[in-house]
C-alpha cells in the first residue's frame, strides 16, 4: 500500500488525524531519504522502505521546498543503489533535470541579446546566481534555474530595462518587485529577466562589494562580468539566510553553498559573517555552512572556505537543518497551493529556526490580526502569490 | 545485439530543432539536429541499433542503408564524446536448439 498526499474526503476528525499523520509520515521519510543522499549518508531500511512506497505526489511536494530535484537526477543516474529508493520520483526528477537543462540553454540564447543591448547603452551588466554559475563553469542541468538575473552598474538599470521591452519584447511584471531589483521582464517562452540595483537590502563591508575581483567574460561576443568565488559564495549564503529568511536551509541552499564554496576566501566570509547585527542571522549563516562543508555528494569537492567545523557542530548544524525542514512538512501538500509561498510552511518554518525575535512577530501578528492568523491556521487564507499556477514545478519553480 | 545505452553523466534535453546534450563531468555541451536528437531518443528509451536505424528509415523515407549509416555515424560521435557506451545484449527469446557438440 502506497501512502502519500491523498484527496479522498475525509470521514471524520480521527480519519483526518490519521490521514494527515500518514502524510506527515511518508514525507518525513521522503526528507530525510534525500537529505541522506546530499550528506552521503547511509540511508536506514525503514525510512528507504516508507519513501519508495510514498506517492510521487509526496516527492513532489518535498522537492518543491528543498529545490534539489534536478541535481538528485543526476545522483540518481550516478549510484545505481539509488534506483530503487528514488523509483516513485523518477519521472519528476528527470523532467526537473531536463527543464533545468533547456533554462540553461535558454539562458544563454536571451543572454547574448540581452548584453547586445547593453552593450550598445555602455552599460556594464554583471550575473548573478544561477546564470553567474553557468558562466562561471557549472553545467546546465544539475540547478533549477527560474529567472536570469543581472546586476546593473549605477543608474543604467532602468535604461536597460525599458530597451528590453521596447528592442526585445519584454514586458513589466511589477507584482511583488522588492526594493533590490527593477520589476521582474517577462517574455512568451523565455525565462524572466530580473535587473538588479543592488544584491541585498543591506550594506556590504568595504571590501565585500559584488564588484570587486569580478572577472570579464564572453557571451556572443559580448563582455559580461562574473562575481568572484568568494561574492558567488557571499551571494549564496545572502539569498538562502537573509532573501528567503523564512524559508531557511533547503537542501539546494546546502548545495548551492557547498559548490560555490572552493576558491572563496575564508577571512571574507569570516569578516561578513560578523558585519550581521543579528545573532540570530550570524548563527544562521554558521548553521548553513557548517552543514554544507564536506558534503561528500558535491563531486568531492573540497570546502576550505566553509573552515571545516568538528564533527560536533557539524551533526548540530545538519539537526537544526532537519527540525526546520521536517517542520515546514506537517503543513500538507494542497493541489490549489505553491508548496514554497504556502504561508503555512512559512510559518512553521520559522517557528523551527526558533528565532526569538521571528516567534515574537509571528506571536504579535497573531494577537493583531486574529482572524487572519486563524484563516492561516486553517488554511483557508492564502495570498495571490501562493496559489498554483497551471502546473506547477517540481523543483522550486519560485523565482531566485 | 548491440545496444547503445546512455551514460549516466548524459543529460539530453530537445529544443527546437533538435536536442542539446551535456556532460555533465566535462562540463561540455553538444547540440543535435532533429534527425540526431530522434536517435537520442530512441537509443536512450533501449531501442538496439538495429531497431533504431529502421525506425530512422521509417520516418525519414531514407533507405535502410542510410539510416544505419546515419545512425552509426552519430554512435560513433556520442561514443567518442563519452556520452553513450556500448553493451551487448543476450537475446534470451530466441531458441538456437542444442548447443553443437
Amino acid at each position: 500500500m502506497r501512502a502519500g498526499v491523498s484527496s479522498r474526503p475525509s470521514s471524520g476528525g480521527g480519519a483526518s488525524f490519521t490521514r494527515w499523520a500518514r502524510e506527515v509520515g511518508a514525507a518525513w521519510a521522503v526528507y530525510d531519504t534525500v537529505a541522506s543522499i546530499v550528506a552521503g549518508g547511509p540511508i536506514d531500511d525503514r525510512t528507504a522502505h516508507a519513501a519508495m512506497n510514498a506517492v510521487p505526489a509526496t516527492w513532489s511536494h518535498v522537492l518543491a521546498l528543498e529545490g534539489c530535484a534536478a541535481w538528485l537526477d543526476r545522483e540518481r543516474r550516478r549510484r545505481p543503489e539509488l534506483e530503487a529508493v528514488t523509483a516513485p520520483a523518477a519521472a519528476l526528477l528527470r523532467e526537473a533535470a531536463v527543464r533545468s537543462l533547456r533554462n540553461g540553454v535558454a539562458a544563454a540564447q536571451q543572454l547574448g541579446e540581452i548584453l547586445a543591448i547593453a552593450a550598445e547603452l555602455g552599460v556594464r551588466v554583471l550575473a548573478l546566481k544561477g546564470i553567474a554559475r553557468l558562466i562561471a563553469g557549472e553545467p546546465a542541468g544539475l540547478r533549477t534555474m527560474a529567472d536570469i538575473d543581472l546586476l546593473v552598474d549605477g543608474p543604467a538599470a532602468s535604461g536597460l530595462h525599458e530597451r528590453l521591452q521596447l528592442g526585445l519584447g519584454y514586458e513589466a511584471d511589477p507584482r511583488g518587485t522588492p526594493a533590490r531589483h527593477l520589476p521582474s521582464l517577462a517574455r512568451a517562452g523565455s525565462l524572466p529577466v530580473e535587473i538588479h540595483l543592488r544584491v541585498g537590502d543591506r550594506a556590504r563591508p568595504h571590501g565585500l562589494e559584488m564588484w570587486d575581483d569580478a572577472r570579464r567574460a564572453n557571451i556572443g561576443g559580448y563582455e559580461i562580468h562574473v562575481p568572484s568565488p568568494t561574492m558567488r559564495l557571499l551571494h549564496t549564503i545572502e539569498h538562502a539566510i537573509l532573501v528567503h529568511r523564512a524559508a531557511r536551509y533547503k537542501l539546494r541552499d546546502l548545495l548551492d553553498v557547498a559548490t560555490a564554496a572552493p576558491g572563496s576566501d575564508v577571512n571574507a566570509v569570516a569578516r561578513y559573517i560578523e558585519s550581521h547585527r543579528s545573532h540570530a542571522d550570524r548563527r544562521a549563516i554558521r548553521t548553513l555552512l557548517a552543514a554544507a562543508s564536506d558534503l561528500p555528494s558535491t563531486d568531492g569537492c573540497p570546502t576550505p572556505a566553509l573552515a571545516r567545523p568538528d564533527g560536533a557542530v557539524q551533526r548540530r548544524a545538519w539537526r537544526r537543518v532537519r527540525r526546520v525542514a521536517r517542520t515546514r512538512l506537517l503543513a500538507p501538500a494542497r493541489a490549489d497551493v505553491i508548496p514554497e509561498s504556502d504561508p503555512r510552511v512559512l510559518v512553521l518554518s520559522q517557528i523551527a529556526q526558533g528565532s526569538p525575535v521571528v516567534v515574537g512577530g509571528l506571536i504579535a501578528r497573531a494577537v493583531t490580526a486574529p482572524i487572519r492568523a486563524a484563516r492561516l491556521v486553517t488554511g483557508s487564507w492564502l495570498p495571490a502569490e501562493a496559489r498554483t499556477p497551471a502546473r506547477p514545478p517540481a523543483d522550486g519553480g519560485l523565482g531566485e | 545485439m548491440t545496444r547503445v545505452t546512455v551514460r549516466p553523466d548524459a543529460l539530453f534535453a530537445g529544443v527546437a530543432d533538435g536536442g542539446v546534450v551535456v556532460h555533465t563531468t566535462t562540463k561540455r555541451y553538444y547540440s543535435l539536429n532533429e534527425t540526431g536528437a530522434r536517435i537520442w531518443s530512441l537509443l536512450e528509451s533501449g531501442a538496439e541499433l538495429d531497431a533504431a536505424a529502421a525506425a530512422v528509415a521509417s520516418e525519414y523515407g531514407i533507405t535502410a542503408a542510410e539510416a544505419a549509416e546515419a545512425v552509426g555515424r552519430l554512435v560513433s560521435d556520442l561514443l567518442e564524446a563519452g556520452l553513450v557506451q556500448l553493451a551487448e545484449v543476450r537475446d534470451e527469446v530466441r531458441d538456437d536448439g542444442p548447443a553443437a557438440p
